[in-house]
């Protein structure tokens, strides 16, 4: 190839991963293969039927609930990053209007857990960005380590139908400079892909948030 | 293409925020600059789906770029803005609503060790061509030399048609450089890598290809220097696909990840292409684009010793080994260009003559049965693979160096094919609930003369089937169909698997389930009444099944009715209804004269898309269909927004207080707001669509109430009329699944933006509701999510 990338990746890389043993990819077994059954229309008719509706049952209000009611087992269980020792459960995260500014929004905590933003994709969808984040140091620090992956590492997502691996592609850390540029341009990693891909999002240094690790995985399809 | 000397200093994969500057020429076969270039005063521009790219506002100074529309494929663009300001237009353009992606139209570069091409006289002989004697390519032949079925696509930097080597072998292809259809190569790159894969062999003359048989397709998308943007790759990938190719040899690569790329490669990989992709030449570990992407095998390259040559990229991405020193391959026949020193043949180096001998053995595999998905050709070469380094996978040579022989060898298997994307979807109005849709019996003679020649099909009995020609080629979830199987159990399938001893379809399922030939029978079909009936011709109240072409071209329709056909074992049921399939406009109609004796046990819906994707209007529910009813479905293009007709009712209402309900929208008219007579005329209709404004965010929940009323009540409305609309749980997930973020808005037509309506919530009912300023179009929307990344942490003292 003709080109070199810029040095000050380097940098980043060398940052994020200094004083961090290299970690060896550790190829896991594939999944037992999965029966597939396109589920992707929520709703099974096109149309609203003539049910009457004003004595339907009412509709959980929190975004963990709707998204049950919605997707069933679908939804991604449990995360393992065998390379962190993460092993974690995961909930659906959405966002609510912002106290301070109702015309914008907030997303919601996933405390302890690992959240996934719940208009992301799911492992079974046919192309899509599966999202997810958590925190680093305060109500948990689960992703507290998520810097120190390296591309190859292995990331399994369980949901109720089965287990879908991913390979991590590329580990990220972005300066969070001004709120300008982080809505212009780090929202991009929140918007939906045309292809399969996972991204995971938390905050660095693990003593701070100044800065965002970002890692893409793509789901592995060669065993 | 121009050739950039500007570099854009910001990677997407970095999205540090540093000014575009100007950095040095970049030499065609240099290989140290710092930065990527790109193509001067380009950006592409990628758009949420339902989004055109008519509504995108463009800052001022930009425009759509006149060159190229094949990326419309990808509901992406090239747009034009001022040289130097790509950063500012970028930044521009993402905060405009709709926009996906914005980014740089980078270069991409083939992928040879720049090298000292040699002519060697000496390269007949079995010394010169090492290759393929490495990779077990001559006991492959011994198996299979390659079919002309097989398509392999080159987007490279095209092919010299005039070489012998390529006689008779070569498909019109594209040069998306030039944009015109004289694919010729100007590089010398694609030729090389062309002749690797499949120039002709046992022809007594120049070097043996791979594969011996595969047409290539020609994509010139690399110009003179051997570099290429990477909207002309995209458009080649596209291309490729769109003609049929099982194989795209992809001897290219950049570090820039760009998601254009992406979303093609991944288009290439989903309609069924085996992709090979260059891993790289410079010794990194940085993941290359496109061998990067899982879908795509990333090659490596070896000497003749098959060992890895040092300057072969690493990684986890990388998949395969091939060799790549000193590879003798085809050049130009005539003329001195960047990669061809010496014509007719000559040497190269690097992982794109690797990616070629791998795409070559691709070739050999798709052409045999099994081998039929992209996932079962990776996994016949990974599995197969010369283990090479440390055991088993590691970064340096990934699964080993490709043994074709073995490959061929192997048994197909591999993970499950990704399903196909559906290119066509489906939705419905329904008579008992839209007064625009209008119950219209199709009458057809009914006669003992067998179809075609009168209208009667033969089917006697139960679980009875016959395939017959249809009038007029229909399309049906995106493919054309000439022939239909019309069964006794209520449906017609496409896929010509209708009822036989091995099938059950008596049952009928859950739309969609795929069966995937399996006992469960068709999964491409239309289901009118699917269950467990049956035909008796001969009895004294007889059932038959009939069929006839109504109308003259190109609107005719065509008609099949199942005629007083009972349930099975059911002997006071007369079912007679029928399936409409209308020529030019795809549309299909159900309609249903008697459903007497009708039993909650049918399923009535289509399924087509493999079995994958379907729409059931009811699955075992009672009363589903009523006498006198009609269910027209419209096919519309997947992805975009359902438009298709709306769904209307007509009432009225005076001074008393009603509710009007057209699901999920109602009406609310209080006491005293119109008058006790003459009696109000309401309008009101739903629909699915309506283009969104491009200046606002907010998500379109995609549900829309039209609501007119005659006489029209003078603003202000005293007291206020109410709207509301019914929530389902698929609302709430594009609304961040909190109610409270969705809202109802009314269309300004004035200023064409959708005004916010104070909304409050009616949770106990799964309702919104808003008082209405005014008539007009009604809409629902969700505030959209942050776009902020979320805070996962704060700074500990």
């Amino acid at each position: 190839m003709k080109y070199l990338y810029p040095l000050f990746l380097f940098t980043l890389l060398l940052n994020a991963c200094t004083a961090i043993p290299a970690l060896q990819a550790t190829p896991s077994s594939l999944p037992a293969p999965q029966e597939y059954h396109l589920t992707r229309t929520l709703e099974p008719s096109p149309v609203p039927s003539d049910t009457p509706l004003p004595t339907a049952l009412p509709l959980p209000g929190d975004p963990e609930g709707a998204a049950r009611t919605a997707f069933g087992s679908r939804l991604i269980e449990q995360i393992s990053i065998p390379a962190i020792n993460v092993l974690a459960p995961v909930v659906p995260v959405g966002w609510s209007p912002d106290p301070q500014d109702p015309l914008n929004t907030q997303w919601g905590t996933p405390r302890a857990r690992v959240g996934w933003a719940l208009n992301s994709a799911l492992p079974d969808d046919p192309a899509g960005n599966v999202i997810l984040f958590g925190h680093n140091n305060i109500d948990s620090s689960v992703f507290r380590h998520l810097y120190r992956l390296q591309p190859g590492d292995r990331i399994q997502l369980t949901t109720g139908r089965g287990q879908y691996t991913y390979q991590v592609n590329e580990v990220t850390i972005l300066p969070v400079q001004d709120i300008e540029q982080e809505r212009l341009i780090f929202s991009e990693y929140l918007h939906p892909t045309r292809a399969p891909r996972m991204t995971l999002i938390s905050c660095w240094p693990p003593t701070d948030n100044t800065h965002r690790v970002i890692v893409v995985a793509y789901p592995q399809i060669i065993p | 293409m121009k050739h950039s000397h500007l570099t854009f200093s910001i990677m997407m994969v970095l999205l540090a925020l540093a000014p575009l500057t100007p950095l040095q020429t970049l030499t065609s076969a240099g290989t140290s600059a710092a930065s990527v270039p790109f193509a001067p005063g380009q950006l592409i521009v990628g758009l949420m789906d339902g989004y055109t790219v008519e509504m995108l506002e463009l800052p001022q100074g930009a425009s759509i770029s006149a060159e190229e529309n094949d990326l419309q494929t990808l509901n992406a663009v090239l747009v034009n803005v001022p040289v130097g300001k790509e950063e500012t237009y970028r930044n521009l353009l993402l905060q405009q609503a709709g926009v996906l992606y914005a980014e740089a139209n980078f270069r991409v570069q083939a992928l040879v060790v720049p090298n000292d091409p040699l002519w060697l006289p000496s390269s007949y002989t079995p010394d010169g061509q090492y290759a393929p004697q490495r990779i077990q390519a001559p006991s492959a032949w011994d198996i299979t030399q390659g079919s002309s079925d097989i398509i392999i696509a080159v987007i490279d930097s095209g092919i010299d048609s005039t070489h012998p080597e390529f006689s008779g072998r070569l498909l019109p292809g594209y040069d998306y450089v030039e944009d015109d259809w004289i694919p010729q190569d100007r590089c010398g790159h694609g030729t090389h890598v062309a002749g690797i894969i499949a120039a002709n062999s046992n022809n007594a003359y120049g070097i043996a290809g791979m594969d011996w048989n595969a047409r290539i397709l020609p994509v010139r998308v690399l110009d003179a220097s051997c570099g290429g943007t990477i909207s002309d790759l995209a458009e080649g990938l596209i291309f490729a696909t769109d003609m049929g190719a099982r194989v795209i040899n992809l001897s290219v690569g950049t570090f820039i990840f760009s998601r254009l790329l992406e979303h093609a490669t991944y288009y290439a990989y989903q309609h069924g292409a085996a992709l090979f992709a260059a891993v790289g030449n410079n010794g990194s570990s940085f993941p290359l684009y496109p061998a990067a992407f899982s879908w795509v095998m990333a090659v490596g390259f070896t000497n003749q010793l098959d060992q890895r040559d040092p300057r072969s990229n690493t990684g986890a991405h990388l998949d395969v080994m091939a060799p790549g020193v000193d590879i003798i391959s085809t050049t130009p026949m005539s003329g001195t260009l960047f990669y061809s020193t010496t014509n007719q043949f000559g040497l190269l180096s690097g992982s794109s003559m690797a990616t070629a001998f791998a795409s070559g053995a691709a070739g050999l595999l798709a052409s045999q049965p099994g081998f039929d998905t992209p996932a079962k050709i990776y996994t016949a070469l990974t599995s197969t693979a010369l283990d090479l380094g440390t055991p088993g996978f590691d970064n340096n040579t990934g699964y080993g160096l490709i043994q074709v022989a073995d490959a061929l060898h192997s048994t197909p298997g591999g993970p499950p094919p990704t399903p196909p994307a559906a290119t066509v979807e489906y939705d419905f109005l329904d008579s008992n609930r839209c007064s625009n849709i209008t119950y219209q019996w199709r009458t057809i003679p009914h006669n003992w003369t067998g179809y075609p020649a009168g209208t009667f099909i033969p089917l006697f009995g139960d679980n009875v089937s016959t395939t017959i020609t249809l009038p007029f080629t229909f399309n049906f979830g995106g493919n054309n169909y000439n022939n239909v199987t019309i069964s006794s159990n209520g449906y017609l399938a496409f896929d010509g698997i209708g009822e036989a001893p091995n099938y059950t379809q008596a049952t009928n399922f859950l739309i969609p389930l795929r069966n995937g030939g399996t006992t469960y029978g068709s999964d491409v079909f239309l289901a009118p009444f699917w269950d467990d009936l049956k035909v008796d011709p001969a009895s004294l109240n007889p059932s038959a099944i009939y069929a006839a072409t109504l109308g003259s071209a190109p609107n005719r329709e065509f008609v099949v009715e199942w005629h007083r056909v009972p349930q099975f074992n059911v002997s006071s049921s007369a079912l007679t209804f029928q399936a409409i399939l209308r020529e030019s406009s795809n549309q299909i109609i159900y309609q249903y004269k008697e459903m007497n004796g009708n039993v909650a046990s049918s399923t009535i819906g289509l399924e087509y898309n493999d079995g994958y994707t379907g729409v059931q209007v009811a699955y075992n529910q009672f009363g589903a269909v009523k006498n006198h009813q009609a269910i027209h479905f419209y096919p519309y293009p997947a992805g975009n927004p359902r438009n298709v007709p709306p769904c209307q009712i007509t009432t009225t209402a005076n001074s008393a207080a009603k509710t009007i309900l057209l699901t999920p929208f109602c009406l609310e008219i209080p006491s005293g707001l119109l008058p006790a007579a003459p009696d109000t005329t309401v309008r009101m209709s739903v629909f699915s669509y309506f283009p969104p404004a491009a200046r606002q965010k907010d998500v379109p929940i995609g549900r829309y109430s039209e609501i007119t009323l005659d006489p029209t009540p003078r603003p202000p409305l005293n007291p206020p009329p109410r709207v509301c609309y019914y929530y389902t749980a698929g609302d709430l997930i594009k609304a961040g699944g909190d109610p409270q973020n969705l809202f109802l808005a009314v269309f300004d037509s004035q200023t064409r933006l959708w005004e916010r309506l104070p909304t409050s919530l009616d949770t106990a009912n799964n309702r919104i509701i808003a008082d209405v300023p005014h008539f007009s179009i009604f809409g629902v929307f969700a505030i959209p999510q942050p776009e902020s990344l979320p805070v996962t942490g704060g700074k500990l003292r």
